[in-house]
């Protein structure tokens, strides 16, 4: 059947519809510039008239859900770029502050290699002469202070990553129980209009994880489920699992997971490139650092021991011998408390200096790996010159892939003002038409009302 | 196809990396470097280290050029003072032998010949800077001391060098016994041996001791050619060296020094490129449906 009523209702749910149109329109509005709100859609359906010949008339139309328009696959590797942009700027942040240390600038230890065989070479004009034996002395002073300085600092910076490593776990502790319970919220919620905004706060929360460290992301019915390395959740529906900042043997911050050591197996995010600054590069770099002045100790010792000093004594240690490779930067000192013991004679005599001539030889005598000692330094300033340089381009492309992604998420779930704008104006006019209607109807009813008068 | 609404990051993004360009250029063009830590250029950084520590090495070369170029030149003049001595007792001595002189004329002749061995064992201990110069590497020890009228050496044999680097070490110094103390031409012995025969008015002893003069004469002579020998190689190796210091420094200046012109042509190019980008965002942010509903 049909009805000037049945038309009412029909207008009735028009408008119906159209504001909730205008009001998921006003929403994207409202949060243009909410970082992760993905853009909503009101998804209409005619409302089905059962029975009759006349069904095909229609029943109006209803709003069946708002659906949340993104892409889950280009989230994904957004979530996986974001891991490995969150790596690569972490280690290059901390070995800028390490590459310093290898450069040419005065004080470094390349420039104090050089002037200590520029100070044996002063003396070699005149090997008796106390005052360019002071000058040695002096420069192999600096010498030794620069190799246990650039050591140290080295050691210094591995003491600040394991604080900016504590810093980062307990950020991830932070937010893992905020992923929980938004889980919770979501599972509650059932609806999926209900869900929307919380979906995209826990998109922007795992993002912000993904950010921090190694970790995998898993869609069940009880919400997402985020692992890390080793298999460990750290997210498992409504439940969350700190990782603990423990502190290792070699007294540097260790991560662990269910009680078990993770730190070696957390290779992405912020957490991961710390960690390989720390653990790799920086223990590689200090070891190339004990290789030289290992070397470079031996061979100017074991020279020196062939010589006789001022006073005709054999030459004693130069640089205090180190007993092993490990540790011999930070432990170098010149071992010579007088001039006079410098041995630069090889016969005894006052002003001889064939001794000298061959501690000058040690310039370009291979003390580590067939490598001179400035070539050995050269070396290490080009292999931590080399690494950087690659790592900073993986920055520049990750960034660059980055926001390739985000212009591509944007283009889906951005919210358009221009956009909404016009879909508000559709939306308006079809309010204003099935109020229309609804007028229309009442101009009727009011003609069959007065049709028994006239 | 659905473009991102959001144009503005896009274009910030742009707008930070020609800043990050701009300060790069323009702190190149402040510190004159083009490479400043080894990531910004590791294989130019590593050479550059290399080539900066042989060119202090080069200035040390020089440096102990200038001192073994004063100890030679010392050395040098102190030996052609004892030529010109012993040429004057050479003299002395054919006029002793002439038979015309009495023997209190010859006994003048011989006190000269005396004072200058006096004169000759004063250069032969010359000291440079604190040392001395003819004792080999004794030079501690005052190489040659009187006793009961001999003279003697004190010194050694030894000969010290100087390394000059690439250029390869010099001999700096003769012992000075190969100089003044040689077999068949000892100076000492033979000026005291002509003062002798002098003062005791034998003709003949005169002229062998006058010969035995000569020779001392001839051997010191040649000797000093030695130091002139050094004199000459040290201008040679400092003319190298300056010449290798001056294509290392080009080299290094090429390699970790900045290039003006394509630095600032850099500064500019980023400028624009910031420009334009400022440009773009003012405008297109400028368009909304909004501004056309009226």
């Amino acid at each position: 059947m049909f009805s000037l009523l049945g038309a009412l209702s029909t207008a009735m749910s028009g408008l119906r519809a159209q504001q909730g149109a205008i009001q998921t329109a006003a929403n994207n509005i409202a949060n243009t510039n909410t970082p992760g709100y993905a853009r909503r859609r009101v998804v209409l359906q005619e409302q089905v008239a059962y029975g009759g010949s006349f069904a095909a008339m229609g029943n109006g139309v209803q709003l069946t859900s708002v659906r949340s328009l993104r892409d889950s696959v280009l989230e994904l590797r957004l979530h996986e770029e974001t891991q490995s942009y969150g790596e690569s700027e972490a280690y290059v942040s901390m070995m800028q502050k390490a590459e310093v240390l290898f450069g040419d600038a005065d004080g470094a230890l390349g420039n104090e290699l050089g002037a200590f065989f520029d100070a044996m070479q002063n003396l070699s004009t005149d090997a008796s002469s106390v005052p360019l034996r002071e000058g040695v002395l002096t420069a192999a002073g600096n010498l030794a202070s620069a190799f246990r300085t650039t050591s140290q600092q080295l050691v210094a910076l591995q003491g600040n990553i394991s604080r900016a490593v504590k810093q980062a776990v307990e950020e991830v502790n932070e937010l893992a129980p905020q992923i929980a319970a938004l889980n919770a919220a979501i599972h509650e919620a059932r609806s999926e209009s209900d869900a929307s905004a919380l979906e995209d706060q826990r998109t922007l929360l795992i993002r912000k994880m993904a950010e921090l460290t190694s970790v995998s992301v898993m869609e069940s019915n009880e919400g997402v489920t985020l692992t890390t390395a080793n298999g460990v959740p750290l997210v498992l529906g409504s439940h969350s699992y700190a990782l603990e900042a423990v502190p290792g043997a070699n007294g540097s911050t260790h991560v662990s997971a269910a009680g078990e050591d993770i730190t070696s197996e957390l290779t992405e995010g912020k957490l991961g490139g710390l960690l390989r600054a720390r653990d790799v590069t920086i223990p590689g770099l200090l070891t190339d650092l004990d290789e030289l002045a290992y070397g470079f100790a031996t061979t100017v010792n074991s020279i020196h021991h062939g010589g006789f000093d001022l006073s005709g004594n054999a030459g004693g240690d130069f640089f205090a011998q180190p007993e092993q490779v490990s540790g011999a930067a930070a432990g170098m000192t010149a071992a010579l408390s007088n001039a006079r013991q410098f041995a630069a004679s090889m016969d005894g005599s006052t002003g001889g200096s064939a001794n000298l001539a061959r501690l000058l030889a040690v310039r370009d005598t291979a003390v580590v790996d067939g490598k001179s000692p400035v070539a050995c330094y050269s070396a290490i300033a080009f292999r931590i010159g080399s690494e950087l340089k690659h790592e900073e381009a993986e920055v520049a492309a990750s960034e660059m892939v980055l926001q390739q992604l985000q212009t591509q998420r944007d283009a889906i779930s951005g919210v358009s003002m221009d956009e909404e704008l016009a879909d508000l104006l559709r939306f308006q006019r079809a309010f204003q038409a099935a109020a229309r209607v609804v007028t229309v109807v009442d101009e009727l009813t009011e003609v069959v009302m007065n049709m028994r008068r006239s | 196809m659905r473009v991102s609404p959001n144009q503005s990051a896009a274009m910030l993004s742009a707008i930070a990396q020609a800043q990050e360009q701009e300060s790069r250029a323009s702190l190149e063009i402040s510190s004159g470097r083009r490479v400043s830590v080894p990531s910004d250029d590791p294989a130019a950084m590593a050479l550059g280290i290399e080539i900066g520590s042989q060119l202090r090495a080069d200035d040390a070369y020089l440096q102990s050029l200038g001192s073994v170029r004063a100890l030679l030149s010392t050395a040098d003049s102190a030996l052609n003072s004892v030529v010109t001595d012993l040429q004057r007792a050479v003299t002395l001595g054919m006029q002793g032998a002439s038979g015309s002189l009495s023997a209190e004329q010859r006994r003048a002749i011989a006190q000269e010949v005396r004072g200058i061995r006096d004169s000759v064992l004063g250069l032969a201990n010359l000291s440079f800077r604190g040392t001395f110069v003819f004792a080999g590497t004794a030079t501690a020890t005052e190489p040659f001391v009187e006793s009961s009228g001999v003279v003697l050496y004190q010194g050694n044999e030894g000969a010290n060098e100087v390394s000059l680097g690439s250029t390869g070490s010099i001999q700096i110094n003769l012992p000075g016994s190969r100089i003044f103390a040689a077999a068949g031409a000892h100076v000492f012995a033979a000026l005291d041996g002509l003062a002798a025969a002098l003062e005791v008015n034998d003709p003949d002893a005169i002229s062998t001791a006058t010969n035995s003069t000569r020779a001392a004469l001839d051997h010191v002579t040649a000797e000093r050619v030695f130091y002139g020998n050094g004199l000459r190689q040290l201008n040679a190796r400092e003319q190298s060296l300056e010449g290798e210091k001056l294509q290392l420094s080009e080299q290094q200046s090429d390699l970790v020094g900045v290039d003006l012109a394509d630095a600032v042509t850099r500064l500019l190019t980023a400028r624009q490129a910031h420009d334009a980008t400022l440009q773009v965002l003012a405008q297109t942010s400028g368009t909304s449906l909004l501004d056309y509903l009226r």
